[in-house]
């Protein structure tokens, strides 16, 4: 090899940025964790709503979905536009004995108490997004894998979420799309 | 609730050990009206180019909104919801100064090409909502060229590294994913270095 060519190829190597490399096998994983609530906020948008009632730029008479005949919320919701907030710790055994991280689940009420909940895995090696409808109060469902950083660079994926004991939740994290 | 400057001052202190990404930026090149690229060629028939880039952002406007209200309702409510006796979110309703559990932000970014903030390439838009430990939930949006690309995920505004990760895109980011790193830029007091990375 001559030497300015062999003098090029280090310049590349070390110009390039530290990026996958491009067609590297693009692997699949499945992470098993459990998660024990930490902390949650309910946010009640009820005075929004009213106002939302009475300018928007929808010609709908939603008063007759959300109020009753004396003008209150029917029942307590969750009613459209109300938002929960869930942090989870994370546990790669149902014993609780071996952390692993910690979740974050952001849910926006839409209608029949159903939430579109977009939620962050933060793991030891990285980042996990996942997003999807849970309905209030539900305990089976399935999230999307959107993406994620790091060792998840790239990753997709599916999340599938069931109870498990002692008050956690089992979360099953399928990823594909790994470099 | 802090104020918009403080606002703008706090995401300005988004930051620190930005030398790689100094570096980056500084071997992309500042090519005219493209941001700081590189671009590897598939290996493979069925391999996905992979892209690195940099921008620099300027925050340019930004709106807090104080669910303070929303937050004491919610508050009642989630007895009645039996939410599992869990404890009162740190920082929450703590009367300290900052953002709280379930506030929201809104962060306008004008982008550039180069350090010196001279050449527009493009604008991000950050909508944050904040979750507990003054910590929130971003969906960046970034237009750049002919295309927007799409990010998500946690950021904190205490002047760390934030890393969100790429969901996807439009026009020429159209199926894009990956991840973006954002850090303080070297001796500035808001202007952010947002380091692409995607595939």
């Amino acid at each position: 090899m001559s030497r300015p060519l062999l003098a090029t190829m280090v310049v590349l190597a070390v110009a390039l940025p530290a990026i996958p490399a491009s067609g590297a096998s693009r692997g699949s994983q499945s992470i098993r964790v459990y998660a024990v609530p930490a902390t949650v906020q309910f946010m009640n948008h009820a005075d929004d709503r009213l106002r939302g009632m009475s300018t928007n730029p929808f010609k709908l008479k939603a008063e007759t979905v959300i109020l009753g005949k004396n003008g209150k919320e029917k029942g307590n919701g969750p009613f459209p536009g109300d938002d929960i907030l869930y942090g989870f710790k994370l546990f790669a055994d149902a014993n609780r004995s071996q952390p692993a991280g910690a979740a974050m689940f952001t849910c926006y009420y839409e209608f029949v108490k159903r939430a579109t909940c977009d939620s962050y895995f933060d793991l030891a090696k990285g980042l996990l997004l996942a997003s999807g409808q849970v309905r209030f109060g539900g305990t089976h469902f399935t999230l999307g894998v959107t993406g994620g950083t790091n060792a998840y660079f790239g990753a997709l994926g599916q999340v599938d979420s069931a109870p498990a004991a002692r008050n956690a939740q089992r979360f099953d994290l399928h990823l594909t799309g790994l470099r | 609730m802090i104020s918009r400057r403080g606002l703008v001052a706090a995401l300005g202190a988004v930051a620190a050990g930005a030398a790689i990404v100094v570096a980056i930026a500084g071997c992309g090149g500042d090519k005219a009206r493209s941001p700081a690229a590189t671009r590897t060629a598939p290996a493979g028939a069925a391999a996905t180019p992979s892209r690195s880039f940099v921008v620099y952002g300027k925050p340019k406007q930004a709106q807090s909104v104080n669910h303070a209200d929303d937050r004491a309702r919610g508050d009642k409510l989630l007895k009645s919801f039996n939410a599992d006796g869990l404890p009162t979110p740190p920082s929450a309703n703590s009367g300290k100064k900052g953002e709280r559990a379930g506030d929201s932000a809104l962060i306008i970014f004008v982008l550039y090409a180069d350090r010196s903030l001279t050449r527009v390439v493009g604008s991000a838009t950050y909508s944050c909502t904040f979750n507990f430990d003054q910590e929130a939930v971003c969906d960046g949006q970034f237009q750049i060229g002919a295309g927007t690309i799409i990010a998500l995920g946690p950021a904190k505004f205490d002047g760390g590294e934030n890393v969100l990760a790429v969901t996807g895109g439009t026009g020429q980011y159209a199926g894009a994913h990956g991840q973006v790193t954002s850090t303080r830029a070297t001796g500035s007091k808001n202007t952010q270095v947002f380091r692409f990375e995607l595939v």
